[in-house]
Parts: structure tokens; C-alpha cells; sequence
């Protein structure tokens, strides 16, 4: 004898329907784990901005000069000026004129030696000697394997507590100095300023 | 594939999510959310370097030399910095340091003057007569991008400063921005 009929049968999904929605899931999870789209999410996850925290490139100081006065083109200074030359070992290049107004970005360049504020660099994006900046192409773009001279127009450096209690060093050529300078898009290099004679 | 297979796969895919929303590895995805929903510093700060800008019997002055460098601005710039730190008319401060765990703040001794504060902000330069390099200071409460910040700030001269000659520095400003800097003098 038949049961009696208990309403229309439940609903299912086939068994085909649901392999494939385990195939999709694996397949989800797969491309998750190892696929580019995985590594930007967690990337993202684990830091946000560390675009800008972590250094585009890596920059090595070639040389560090103190020129004369008349040697310091383009700076009105009574003592030395300072010029270092820097080398982008790469992987990526840099943009020294974002804003293309013909002088280097500003905050972009900053040097510290001995732990004493230099101040920022600013001065003019250009080809040719004796520019401030010399860039090889004078396209404003530091590329791979290529060298700027970034100029700095004082010779003085300080630790300034606002309005009052300042302590202050000259760069001159008789003594050996720490020199940090911190570049554009978290990029930092140092070296030390031997003065001649080794100091 | 038959229905038992089936099963134990969709058991195993169940196993495994539950085991990456609650196993550790599950709570460090979801802090690392967390972080980036609620308090992360819109700007990441750069410290440069710094030192001591002098000594009283009451007070040690240090200046750690700071730059925002992205990707957003720290701070409100409607503000002023008289309004963001310490002066002897403001009690609340987004801006706190401390030096081997004394607690430190910038300070304006004029409320009113916002160019008496150990707070110098560095914002541009312009080239004057004869090349000569103006730089251009201002004084809100904000950090933009690529603004340089001197940061000063005095800290009672106590036993843990006195005796030191490594000053390990952290500065926590608004929206959770902070930064670190250990000093070392020279013997």
C-alpha cells in the first residue's frame, strides 16, 4: 500500500550542482592563498600605507663635499656649502619633481648630521653644470643606476627646541661627521664626511 | 564522486573556515581589520634623528627631527598648535611623548603666540634676492604630507634622565600616529 502523499518533495540541489559549488569554493580559496589579488589583500591587511612607509628604492651617498663659497653655484653663503652626490642602486626610480615646478619636491630631501637638523634641500631640477641639482636626463626622474647631486646652501646644523635652547654645529672641513639624508618616498642613506686628511 | 564524498568535502571545507575564524591565525586577520577600520594613523611618520637642545636643573629639552611622509595628513588643520598641545591656558594635548618612560610634552609658553611653541613646522622654502634660501614655518595642528616637524619637548629632570645616556623616545600623536627614536650621547 502507498504512503500517503505528505506534500510536494523537498527541494534539493543535484549532486552535480553541488560538486561544482565545491570545485568554485576550492578554486576561491586557492586563488586566495597564492594568487596576487591574495598577497594585495594581505598586504593591505597587515599595513595600510606602507606604501609610503616602506622605501621605494635604495640610495647610496657617492661622495660628500664641502665646497668654498665660490664654489657653492646658486648659494649665498659666507662659509661652505654641501653637496652629495647620490646614487638610485634601484629596484624602482624616483620622481624628484612631482609637482613639475622645476625645484625638488619640497620635504623631500632632508639631512641630518650628527644627529643636528641640516634642513631640506630645495633647490632647481636641472641638467648641465654647475646646476644645483644635475640629474643625467634633467627629466626630473632619479632612474635606476643613475646620480643626483643634491646641493645644500647652509653649513649649519642645530637642535632647536622652538623659540629658545638651541644647540648648533658648522660643517667645516676639520671634523668627521655623521651624515643621514633622508630622500623622497621613505629613501634614507648615510655616510660619514671624512674631511681631508682623514680628520 | 559519490554523495559520501561529497559530504566529508563539504565537512572538511567547514573545518577548515571555523578553524580560520577562530584558531590565532583567524584573531591576527581579523586585528589587522580591526586596525585598519578603527584607529590607524592616517599618516606614517618618519623619524630623522634628534638630541638635546639643552639641560636646566628642572628640565632636559630634546628635539627629535620628524616628517609625515603619507599617504594622509596627521592632525586637524583648522586647528592651531596652541590649540593641540600643552600652554599654560590649554591642559589637553593630541601630542604626548616620553623619554624612558617619563612622560614628556610639547608646550607653548604663550597661548596667544603660536611662534612660542617647541613645535617648529616646516612647510616650504622660496628662493630670495641672490639665491638666498627663505624657509617658510607654520602653525596649525595639522602634519601634512612631507611636512617637516622639529618636535621639542621637556621632561622633568628626574633620576631615569639624570643617569641616562640612552634616551628611548616614542611620541604618540592623534589618530594613533606615534613614532620611536632612541638617542644615544656621545661618551
Amino acid at each position: 500500500m502507498r504512503r500517503p502523499c505528505c506534500g510536494r518533495p523537498r527541494p534539493a540541489i543535484s549532486r552535480l550542482v553541488a560538486e561544482v559549488i565545491i570545485l568554485v569554493i576550492v578554486i576561491a580559496l586557492a586563488l586566495l592563498l597564492i594568487s596576487p589579488l591574495g598577497s594585495f589583500i594581505v598586504s593591505s591587511l597587515l599595513v595600510r600605507g606602507t606604501e609610503a612607509g616602506t622605501p621605494k628604492t635604495n640610495l647610496e651617498i657617492l661622495s660628500v663635499a664641502l665646497p668654498a663659497a665660490g664654489d657653492c653655484y646658486e648659494c649665498d653663503t659666507g662659509g661652505y656649502c654641501i653637496e652629495i652626490a647620490i646614487k638610485n642602486e634601484g629596484p624602482n626610480e624616483l620622481d624628484l619633481d612631482v609637482d613639475d615646478d622645476g625645484y625638488l619636491d619640497w620635504g623631500a630631501w632632508i639631512l641630518v648630521a650628527d644627529d643636528y637638523y641640516c634642513g631640506e634641500a630645495y633647490t632647481r631640477v636641472s641638467l648641465g653644470a654647475p646646476p644645483a641639482v644635475e640629474d643625467e636626463n634633467g627629466d626630473g626622474i632619479l632612474s635606476v643606476g643613475e646620480v643626483v647631486y643634491i646641493r645644500q646652501c647652509d653649513n649649519y646644523c642645530s637642535i632647536r627646541y622652538g623659540w629658545g635652547h638651541t644647540s648648533r654645529i658648522t660643517l667645516d672641513r676639520t671634523e668627521r661627521r655623521l651624515i643621514k639624508l633622508f630622500g623622497p618616498q621613505g629613501t634614507f642613506a648615510s655616510t660619514f664626511y671624512v674631511p681631508p686628511g682623514g680628520g | 564522486m559519490s554523495r559520501v564524498a561529497v559530504e566529508i568535502v563539504v565537512v572538511v571545507l567547514l573545518v577548515a573556515i571555523l578553524l580560520i575564524a577562530f584558531s590565532p591565525m583567524g584573531s591576527f586577520v581579523m586585528d589587522q581589520v580591526r586596525r585598519v577600520s578603527a584607529a590607524w594613523s592616517p599618516g606614517y611618520i618618519q623619524v630623522m634623528g634628534g638630541g638635546i637642545a639643552d639641560r636646566s636643573a628642572s628640565y632636559v629639552y630634546f628635539v627629535v627631527y620628524m616628517r609625515n611622509i603619507g599617504p594622509a595628513v596627521i592632525g586637524d588643520p583648522s586647528k592651531e598648535i596652541t590649540e593641540v598641545i600643552l600652554s599654560p591656558t590649554n591642559s589637553e594635548t593630541e601630542w604626548l611623548a616620553y623619554v624612558n618612560g617619563v612622560r614628556c610634552t610639547p608646550y607653548c609658553s604663550n597661548p596667544d603666540d603660536p611662534n612660542r611653541c617647541s613645535v617648529r613646522q616646516h612647510i616650504g622654502a622660496s628662493m630670495g634676492l641672490n639665491s638666498t634660501l627663505i624657509h617658510e614655518l607654520e602653525t596649525n595642528g595639522a602634519m601634512e604630507v612631507y611636512e617637516v616637524w622639529e618636535f621639542g619637548v621637556r621632561c622633568e629632570n628626574t633620576d631615569a634622565l639624570v643617569s641616562a645616556d640612552r634616551y628611548k623616545i616614542q611620541i604618540y600623536g592623534p589618530s594613533g600616529a606615534r613614532a620611536y627614536y632612541l638617542l644615544e650621547e656621545e661618551g
